[in-house]
């Protein structure tokens, strides 16, 4: 380790996620391979040691499944196994290309499993397309370059031999980002930024890091809490998800009330793109130097290059972390309390509001109290119901998680609590509030035993102004219901959550799944709904999406969203920094808009 | 329940003959699942709502600045016109009347037929969105008769918009109020407190309160017994919440009920004629209720329509609806409401007595006051195939049974208008010249099969102008029958032909609905009606 001008250069790197990811990531699911649900002897029980739920017996969970989504657990709808080496579509990518690959010393692969593993995200379609065998168009070969230069040297050589990159980080996309066009004819290359994953330097007086796009949250914020750290950035997806995805998909932070979101932890990063690299030479809190190109980087989705470097603002580690809970009578009182914690901007590191159905749900995940456990939850929902007229139908319950130092968590504590009680909230605990933390990390386990049985699932989110907030949740999930009635499912489940408080509105984030026995196109059903949902959320208010993108599911609706001007500019910086389409995958505006609007401009 | 030919209709006095009307009034009740937003709001916690919402709480303000009043008197201003207005729904309340209608119904009818083909969509309407009930107004029946169905039926109750009339009864105001009945006043467009509060009111009692909302689109009973031009009001208040995204879509149901003997028909006449309409009051309600006691009056028909969905009609409109554009949101309610009104035209059930009425009348007009009851018969046939190519259909209070009997009977459930001779084979028209009340009487029953006359009415007689025009002088003598036949479709289906129906069609919109865009489909449903029957010799 050496100190070059006060900062201090990191080598050492411990990585969670080897290069080879299918050695301990599922190929057709999400997360570990030793982690997910099974139904076993009866119940439901969470295998593994990674999580808090791990190895343990849920029977609250098997009954909600059961009653919730009519599941019928005594027919399983397996998973095909993995596919064999000869069953792979052929790579279309050249011997001369391959060659020069060799030259330069960068590792690749043209290996079946590896390209499959790059052609996909965690939509409910990409992954019930590989749990039925069915895949279409896949990388033609997987590259790790391992330092900005090598990422350099492979756009060079994708413009020289006009083939096609998909820049992949973590894999955890869920707009259809990593999905190949299909008809796209030139060979792709899917350069993997994994081996990227060094910090590189960390800046302690000025309180930055500076780290390579590969590296995954749950690496970067181990490293960091090793010399007492943090950046505070915690998506959900943050155990496999890496820097350079949350740059280029404007990703947020379940503690950006603290911390920031992606965009607000930014100070400098470096993207290759084929007309050069595309960076600032300067890292100052804020300059006014004309349009910020650093927010054509965010938000790029791959469209325009590939970042390498990244430097974020880090925080020292708070002395006091606090998790606490608030019951309201209802979800209109839920909603107007974090309206007004926002108003006086004393939002803790992070306040979530679950509706009642997210509560129950919540709730059933918990393994078998013993004697003491079920007269402790007896008697709390006795005091709820009895003692304060509550509705165990319409209660639902806000989870709070404060950081800082001690006395600023117990001021904003008391002024949460205070803002709630004149909504008739009740602080609930700190347990509560900690397994709901815990838990977001499971959830999305949840998919994978879903598909097992019938049950399709998938997330949306949006943004919307708070004028709005309350009626949006509602009508969505009374839309999204009436629809599943019309269409004669039987079992559903929509819920929502609202997960940030912002000054003008806040981001709702919605649970959908449903039993789809007797259906014969279950996910072309999902995607009708779930369009009517978009469209829903769309004219209450609500944004195309929060933090998860566009990708190409929701291409659709950015032209409502961002003006055809601002199309218009969107395709002409496209334009300006990838003139041959190199990074084709596709997403935000999709190719044949680009061609059209290239066709219109070569007639002119 | 109730035994009849047609499967689908069911009636409601038929059970209530079987079993004991108390225990059915008592009965344990569930109703369906019906929407609500949130938590239900009893009637009282609406009121404070509505006192606390945004909106309210800025008239109050503006109107107390205007008017340089402190802002608790118009508070409390406020306050009493909620009470004026609210529903207090109780479901004794509902109980109660399921009695009394009950043993009412049975000496005043004999038979309420509703059609229950449409009974599970409202069910799964009721489980959806809010649901708006529009029924026709013919009558003050139809105000007791859509709470009295859903009891029977285990449907929500409906809250119900009234006008004020009834409030000032002593007693029944109450007790209609406790029903669910809430009272508007007529106008009130340039009062903005009193806009505000209805309108809150209305909002929240659609989304929080947990019952359909019933509301009559026609502003008043049709005294004349045509349906009349709708008012947007309401219903503007209701697609508010739609258009300002409170709610994804709000339903509304059509109901169409029709009589064979409408209780207010000589009233209804004196109105018409210039009386005023007496004050209601209770004592009025008991005397009329002793002498109603004595009479018969048939059957009442219902339907219910195909539910709207507001979202779409509004998505279909070309404009885009927003507040902000307050015509044009104003202009696509009333094509939603208009659309409503021929809805429930369509599906009302032509009562026997305007098909009869329609034929009296035609004779009175020729000075003849006995008609051979073997003729009417056969004219009404005639008419009954008619409305049957129209999709409508005669209302038959003895099921089952022929026309000519369904006839007989009703002729003897209208005996202060007509009777048969001793020997049963000539009806007896009680007319006077100069009897204004008694014309009326039969007008307002004519004028219930109208719309479906109109066309043809229209249409011949524009034919006969056209073959008088074009008539070749030398050759007078061929008959209009023969006419009919022989060049009816080239001459009625052409653009001349069409643009005329239209003019009149324009010139008649203010007493005949006018259902714009279909007079092509009119023409042709008038040509291939003809083709299709043999005319009766009308002369």
């Amino acid at each position: 380790m050496s100190i070059e001008n006060g900062k201090e250069s990191s080598q050492s790197v411990d990585c969670q996620i080897p290069k080879i990811r299918q050695e301990v990531l599922k190929w057709n699911g999400w997360g570990y391979k030793d982690s997910g649900f099974i139904f076993r002897d009866g119940v439901m029980e969470f295998t593994g040691s990674r999580y808090s739920i791990g190895n343990l017996i849920l029977p609250y969970f098997s009954k909600w499944i059961i009653d919730t989504l009519g599941c019928d657990f005594t027919t399983k709808n397996e998973s095909v196994i993995e596919p064999r080496p000869e069953h792979y579509p052929f790579s279309l990518v050249s011997a001369d290309f391959v060659l020069d690959i060799e030259r330069t010393g960068i590792t690749h692969s043209v290996r079946g499993d590896d390209r499959l593993f790059r052609s996909h995200g965690h939509t409910l379609h990409e992954i019930f397309d590989l749990r039925h065998g069915k895949f279409s168009r896949i990388p033609d070969i997987v590259v790790w370059p391992e330092k900005h230069e090598d990422v350099l040297t492979l756009v060079n050589l994708a413009c020289k031999h006009k083939v096609v990159i998909i820049p992949f980080g973590g894999g955890t996309s869920v707009s259809g980002g990593l999905c190949c066009p299909e008809n796209e004819t030139r060979p792709i290359v899917s350069v993997d930024t994994s081996q990227m994953k060094r910090i590189l330097w960390i800046d302690e007086a000025n309180l930055l890091c500076c780290a390579e796009s590969g590296i995954i949250g749950q690496d970067i914020e181990a490293q960091l809490k090793a010399k007492g750290f943090t950046t505070g950035h915690e998506p959900d997806s943050y155990e496999f998800s890496s820097l350079g995805g949350w740059v280029a998909t404007r990703a947020s932070g379940m503690k950006k009330n603290t911390y920031g979101n992606i965009e607000d932890l930014l100070v400098h990063v470096k993207c290759v793109t084929p007309t050069g690299v595309l960076e600032k030479f300067c890292q100052v809190p804020r300059m006014s130097a004309g349009p910020d190109i650093h927010q054509i980087i965010l938000g790029s989705e791959g469209t325009l290059g590939i970042v390498t470097e990244v430097v974020l603002k880090i925080r020292p580690l708070p002395p006091c972390k606090k998790y606490g809970s608030i019951v309201f009578p209802n979800f209109a009182a839920g909603v107007s309390t974090l309206r007004e914690i926002a108003k006086h901007r004393c939002q803790p590191s992070s306040i979530r509001l679950m509706d009642n159905e997210q509560f129950k749900f919540g709730h059933s995940l918990r393994a078998a109290p013993g004697f003491l456990g079920s007269i402790k939850d007896s008697a709390k929902s006795l005091y709820l119901t009895k003692f304060k007229g509550f509705d165990l139908n319409q209660i639902c319950v806000a989870t709070l998680l404060f950081e800082g130092q001690q006395d600023q968590v117990e001021a904003q504590e008391q002024k949460i609590y205070g803002i709630s009680n004149q909504y008739g909230g009740i602080p609930a605990g700190s347990t509560s509030g900690e397994r709901g933390y815990i838990l977001t990390f499971v959830i999305a386990y949840i998919r994978d035993i879903g598909l097992d049985y019938n049950i399709v699932a998938e997330s949306f989110e949006t943004s919307v102004p708070w004028s709005n907030t309350y009626n949006l949740c509602e009508n969505v999930k009374l839309r999204v219901s009436n629809e599943c009635k019309d269409r004669g499912l039987k079992h559903f489940f929509i819920t929502c959550r609202v997960t940030q408080s912002y000054d003008v509105g806040s981001c709702v984030y919605f649970y959908f799944a449903f039993n789809y026995h007797g259906i014969s196109n279950p996910v072309q059903v999902f995607e009708e709904i779930e369009t009517i949902a978009r469209d829903e959320i769309i004219s209450n208010r609500g944004s195309i999406s929060h933090h998860h993108g566009i990708g190409k599911i929701r291409r659709q609706w950015l032209p409502k969203t961002i003006s055809t001007n601002g199309i218009n500019t969107v395709l002409q910086i496209k334009q300006a920094l990838d003139p041959q389409n190199i990074f084709a995958n596709g997403n935000i505006i999709g190719v044949t808009e680009q061609q059209e609007s290239l066709r219109i401009k070569s007639k002119l | 329940m109730g035994s009849n030919s047609e499967p689908s209709l069911l009636d409601l006095l038929a059970e209530r003959r079987l079993s004991h009307d108390f225990r059915w009034a008592s009965r344990t009740w569930t109703g369906p699942p019906y929407f609500v937003r949130g938590q239900m709001k009893k009637p009282k916690e609406i009121i404070l709502a509505v006192l606390e919402s945004k909106n309210v709480q800025k008239v109050i303000q503006e109107v107390a600045k205007d008017s340089q009043k402190d802002e608790e008197i118009v508070k409390k201003q406020a306050l009493d016109i909620l009470s004026e207005l609210a529903h207090d729904f109780h479901m004794y309340a509902i109980r109660w009347f399921g009695l009394v209608l009950s043993k009412l119904g049975k000496r005043l009818y004999n038979s309420i037929q509703v059609n229950t083909e449409k009974i599970e969509d409202v069910k799964k309407a009721y489980a959806s969105y809010p649901v708006l009930l529009l029924p026709t107004h013919r009558s003050y029946v139809d105000f007791l008769l859509v709470s009295y169905m859903s009891f029977a039926f285990e449907l929500t109750l409906p809250i119900i918009a009234a006008g004020m009339d009834f409030k000032g009864m002593v007693g029944v105001g109450e007790i209609l109020r406790k029903s669910g009945a809430f009272y508007i006043r007529r106008r009130f467009g340039g009062d903005a407190l009193y806009w505000a509060l209805i309108s809150e009111y209305v909002k929240k009692a659609v989304m929080e309160g947990g019952h359909p909302l019933e509301m009559f689109v026609e502003g008043t009973r049709s005294r004349s017994g045509k349906s009349l031009k709708p008012k947007v009001g309401l219903l503007s208040i209701v697609s508010e919440l739609v258009t300002s995204g409170q709610i994804p879509d709000v339903l509304i149901l059509p109901i169409s009920m029709s009589y064979d003997r409408t209780l207010e028909e000589r009233l209804y006449a004196h109105e018409l004629l210039g009386k005023p309409k007496p004050k209601e009051s209770t004592n009025g309600l008991m005397k009329a209720l002793k002498w109603l006691g004595d009479q018969s009056y048939g059957s009442v028909f219902v339907n219910f329509g195909d539910l709207i969905s507001i979202r779409q009609m509004i998505e279909m409109s070309s404009n885009p609806i927003t507040l902000e554009r307050p015509k044009v949101f104003l202009k696509s309610i009333e094509e939603i409401a208009l659309k409503v009104v021929l809805d429930q035209q369509a599906n009302l059930v032509v009562p026997l007595f305007a098909g009869i009425s329609l034929i009296i009348l035609s004779k009175i007009s020729t000075r003849r006051i006995r008609i051979p009851l073997q003729e009417l018969i056969e004219s009404m046939e005639y008419l009954q195939r008619i409305i049957t190519s129209r999709n409508s259909t005669f209302g038959f209070s003895l099921l089952g049974e022929s026309l000519g009997a369904n006839i007989r009977y009703i002729l003897s459930v209208h005996s202060s208008l007509v009777s048969l001779s001793e020997n049963d084979d000539l009806v007896l028209i009680n007319f006077e010249t100069g009897d204004t009340v008694q014309y009326m009487v039969f007008q307002h029953y004519a004028n219930q099969i109208l719309h479906h006359i109109l066309p043809f009415s229209i249409i011949l007689s524009l034919f006969t102008t056209h073959l008088h025009e074009s008539e070749d002088l030398d050759e007078p003598s061929c008959p209009l029958l023969d006419k009919l036949e022989n060049s009816l479709e080239e001459i009625v289906i052409s653009p001349q032909i069409e643009e005329d129906y239209v003019f009149l069609k324009e010139i008649f919109q203010e007493d005949f609905l006018y259902n714009v865009g279909t007079e092509l489909q009119e023409l042709h449903w008038v040509v291939n009606t003809l083709k299709s029957m043999k005319l009766p010799d009308f002369t």
